[in-house]
């Protein structure tokens, strides 16, 4: 069946639609549990915001501030829209600092309320003040939040949906909060003024007066100061009183006034290990002069305390390794103060105590890291403990605790293998810790695997012997892995690419070569022209000759070279076989060649000085054999004989 | 021409353009290591310097330096769980991301307790555009080294785990959208929720993340990402990399295709398959030279 073009089109059609359907099918494969965060839809919720604005007050309410804190800190994640960022900010800092000054009236009020009932009128008078200031900025605090919340309700649209939803029960969670901290801002208000009124009732006691002295300025930690002073009331000096001491508004130590008004004692300065300390007097009214007297409290002195300080510095090693010792490099450093002979040092690793040492100035303590130590950086703190007049110091540095990773150096290496054969590898293993012994070197190569131990100094050797395969030649890898034996060490792995020939096989892909290439094209040529002539029947097929100047010359040189000759068991083939002959004396003979233009009379007659007289007879030959090749005589035995004779004649007189 | 010889070309034809087609096109799968889409790996190996593993013929030799990823989409056989957990026991580390996969088959036979929700987390407040991205930034002192927050992606949370071993876990407003309703409901769980553990198991290190999507080449670059991973790996710190198990992924016809013509020429480019087409070429040309006989090169 013969198919036309338009059936070719057809398929070139259905193919093109194909492909297309194919290629478009394609992305739909695509999987769905993740979505293009770049093309991603943004979506606000209002319900969660407002969910996040009541959580905050109530944790206004409920006076934790760490929760406001945390909740500031992560604000600017928040996916909120663009209006009501700023809001959003100014709502968040607002109740933080409400929180805060919140946590201040509470103290403001119960301060108060002890101050009072120690007949502190004066301090209790200036707290107040302090009080309402802080209640009029919680106020305002608090106004911010309503305007914050109003805002964000606008932007949701809240007055515009039901009752029942979602946006609108948790926007009213938020107002709720916001009417319980106005009811409790307006509660402060209202102790804080009766409060108040109650103190002016009791400020027409008479007041007490003390003072203090201190023997000296400044004191190291450890010495001994000398304190001092005198009570009175309304010029009136009370003996045999109670006198506490405070020391930064704790008390240290108490006295007694003589029958003077005077107090006097001594005490041990602290292990404090701070710049300054003050100092007070208190007296505090007991007993009989509770309705009396008011309470007393002395100007603060100030004892500036001197101690020895100095600074630690650290070092470790750059790496360290799970299993091993490492050092940390330490440096006390006492700038102008006496240098300490020994300090006792706590070392903790990733908080957790590790070692206690006694060391000098300058040392260098030794660790052990235990063997399952995770990889990665680790802290080591050093503490160097208080120890009188030295005031405890703390430093801390990073360990970055790795695996080492060995290194695999290659001494020898051969650039090619033969196969078959072997060849012999050998190399060292050395890590940032020295040269890694006792490592299982593994080395494979074309399939093959052997296996080495590395020597004490990290060397290892082995012989690879090279199986057959079904390979010419090319490059192949040789994998090299070395696992070491200790835990701190790392397994390595190295290859490199070997020049690989098979020599068998080049071989016989030769010797393949060239039968296919030289021995099996001339054996089927032979066969084929042979097939082809037993099936073809014996037909002559007579065309005019074309005598043209430039065909005739053709047909004499491919005559003379034997292109295209015919088979010499034909009568035209063993005619011409003696006339090549002949035209083959005739070069020998001359040292002419025949042109490419050139006809065979033409050769003949140009070469007619080399042959003499022996060319009449070349001619009459060359007459036979145009007579062939030119008209449609068909060669006869008489021919054949003829030429034969000729030529024989031909080469007896050239003397060949 | 005869409809045979038609047919054989259309054939042949079709079949090269499938090639050609199946070559050229881009990887459009998730998770694929040539895919250089928002959802393929191909970036984010790059920048991580992570390489693949492929599991299927059995787990290769694995440096214990070196953490290996797996992201359970297709089910692990008793046989790969064996060898994932002879790999931890001899003091590999495993990282395990998944949300909705099978990665609870992975902790069911280490002997975890812990287990992969498996329903959405959404956080419709601290998100990235909008709640299906939930932001993190709650970590643990191991990972948070200059990390602020890291956004996932179509995310699930870790359950039943020890507070000790989570580090990280997602905001108060997050939930887990058990019942698909797209908002939190009563009985639903409320944030914070652990979405990333870090476990010790004999001598070896199991990393657990709800969300394999922050390993995506559009996702690694968002915010702190990328640090959260090689904080997570210490990749920083250790000398090993990060290996990512392809062969459990999902993969689509053409993705199949493409790995099989890789692996056709990689054998095509082999000592004997390469002797074998040589011949084979050989031989053609000779027959076509014979069949020829002596007309080459002469004029007709």
């Amino acid at each position: 069946m013969i198919l036309g073009r338009d059936f070719f089109k057809k398929i070139v059609i259905i193919v093109s639609i194909t492909s297309c359907f194919t290629l478009a099918g394609l992305p739909v494969f695509a999987a769905s549990s993740q979505e293009n965060p770049d093309t991603a839809a943004v979506v606000f919720s209002g319900v969660s915001l407002f969910q996040l604005y009541a959580g905050t007050l109530d944790s206004v309410l409920a006076k934790n501030q760490q929760n406001i804190e945390t909740d500031i800190q992560v604000s600017p994640f928040a996916n909120v829209p663009p209006a009501v960022e700023d809001s959003f900010n100014n709502f968040l800092s607002s109740a933080g600092n409400l929180c805060s000054l919140i946590l201040g009236l509470d103290s403001s009020v119960s301060d108060t309320k002890l101050l009072l009932q120690e007949s502190r009128y004066t301090e209790t008078a200036s707290l107040y003040t302090e009080a309402f200031t802080n209640l009029a900025i919680a106020e305002e605090n608090l106004d911010s939040i309503k305007q914050a919340a109003a805002i964000a309700g606008n932007q949701f649209m809240v007055t515009g949906v039901s009752a029942d939803s979602g946006i609108s029960v948790a926007y009213t969670a938020v107002q709720d909060d916001i009417q319980r901290l106005n009811d409790l801002l307006s509660l402060y208000r209202t102790i804080l003024q009766e409060q108040q009124t109650e103190i002016s009732n009791q400020s027409l006691l008479p007041s007490s007066d003390i003072t203090i002295s201190i023997d000296q300025s400044e004191a190291y930690v450890g010495d001994t100061v000398s304190v001092g002073g005198i009570l009175s009331a309304n010029g009136q000096l009370l003996g045999n009183r109670r006198i506490e001491i405070l020391l930064d508004g704790s008390l240290y130590l108490t006295v007694n006034t003589d029958s003077l008004g005077h107090y006097l004692g001594s005490f041990q300065v602290p292990y404090w290990y701070v710049s300054l300390i003050n100092i007070q007097s208190l007296y505090f009214p007991q007993a009989g002069d509770v309705s009396n007297y008011d309470l007393a409290l002395s100007p603060s002195v100030s004892l500036k305390i001197l101690f020895y300080t100095a600074v630690l510095t650290l070092q470790t090693m750059t790496n360290a390794y799970s299993g091993r010792d490492t050092s940390v490099i330490g440096q006390f450093n006492y700038g102008s103060a006496p240098v300490a002979d020994e300090r006792n040092i706590e070392i903790s690793l990733d908080n957790a105590p590790f070692v206690e040492s006694e060391v000098p100035a300058a040392f260098t303590q030794k660790i052990s890291l235990p063997a399952d130590t995770a990889i990665g950086n680790h802290l080591i703190t050093v503490s160097g403990l208080a120890d009188g007049r030295y005031s405890p110091v703390v430093a801390n540095v990073n360990l970055a605790v790795v695996k080492a990773v060995p290194v695999l150096l290659t001494t020898k290496l051969p650039f090619a293998a033969l196969i078959p054969g072997s060849f012999n590898v050998r190399g060292k293993l050395i890590s940032s810790i020295g040269p890694v012994s006792q490592a299982l070197v593994t080395i494979t190569f074309g399939g093959k695997q052997v296996n080495a131990v590395s020597n004490n100094d990290g060397t290892f050797s082995a012989v690879i012997r090279n199986s057959m395969g079904f390979g010419l030649f090319g490059s192949q890898s040789l994998q090299i892995t070395a696992t070491p034996m200790e835990p701190w060490q790392t397994f390595v792995t190295a290859s490199h690419n070997v020049l690989t020939v098979y020599v068998v096989n080049c071989s016989v892909f030769f010797l393949i070569l060239v039968f296919l290439g030289i021995i099996l094209p001339r054996r089927l040529k032979f066969r084929i022209v042979a097939m082809a002539k037993k099936k073809l029947p014996q037909t002559v097929v007579v065309t005019a000759p074309d005598l043209s100047a430039s065909a005739v010359s053709s047909i004499a040189a491919d005559l003379v070279a034997g292109i295209g000759r015919r088979d010499e068991s034909t009568p035209v083939g063993r005619l011409f076989y003696w006339y090549r002959i002949v035209i083959r004396l005739v070069q020998k003979v001359s040292g002419l060649l025949l042109k490419p233009n050139q006809t065979l009379r033409e050769y003949i007659s140009d070469s007619g000085q080399a042959t003499g007289s022996t060319g009449k007879i070349i001619l009459e030959f060359t007459q036979i054999v145009e007579k062939v090749l030119y008209s449609p005589h068909q060669v006869t035995e008489d021919d054949i004989k003829n030429g034969q004779r000729l030529a024989r004649k031909a080469r007896e007189n050239l003397g060949k | 021409m005869k409809i045979h010889h038609a047919l054989i070309i259309t054939i042949l034809i079709t079949f090269i353009i499938s090639l050609i087609c199946v070559s050229l096109f881009p990887s459009v799968q998730a998770f694929m290591q040539y895919n250089t889409l928002w959802n393929g790996l191909h970036h984010s190996l790059n920048v991580l310097n992570a390489n693949t593993v492929d599991t299927s013929n059995g787990l290769p030799q694995i440096d214990s330096n070196n953490v290996l990823v797996c992201i359970p989409y297709l089910q692990y056989s008793d046989n790969e769980l064996a060898q994932l957990k002879d790999f931890v026991n001899s003091g590999g580390t495993l990282m395990v991301m998944d949300d909705f996969g099978y990665g609870n088959d992975i902790l069911t036979y280490l002997g975890i307790d812990c287990r992969f929700s498996g329903t959405p987390l959404l956080d419709p407040l601290y998100c990235y555009k909008n709640q299906s991205f939930p932001e993190i930034m709650d970590f643990s002192h191991s990972v948070s080294r200059n990390v602020k927050e890291v956004v996932l992606n179509h995310a699930t949370a870790l359950l039943n785990i020890d507070n000790s071993l989570v580090i990280a876990r997602s905001s108060a407003s997050s939930y887990l959208d058990r019942n698909g309703s797209g908002s939190w409901d009563e009985g639903e769980l409320k944030g914070p929720l652990p979405v990333a553990a870090k476990m010790r198991l004999g001598t070896g290190i199991i990393i657990l993340v709800s969300d394999p999507s922050i390993l995506l080449n559009s996702m690694l670059v968002k915010d702190d990402n990328l640090l959260f991973i090689k904080n997570l790996t210490g990749s920083d710190i250790n000398s090993g990399e990060i290996l990512v198990d392809t062969s459990h992924l999902i993969r689509d016809p053409m993705e199949i295709t493409k790995t099989k013509l890789l692996a056709i020429k990689g054998i095509l480019s082999q000592p004997c398959a390469l002797l074998g087409i040589v011949s084979l070429l050989f031989i053609f040309v000779s027959i076509y030279i014979l069949k020829m006989g002596g007309s080459i090169g002469r004029e007709s």
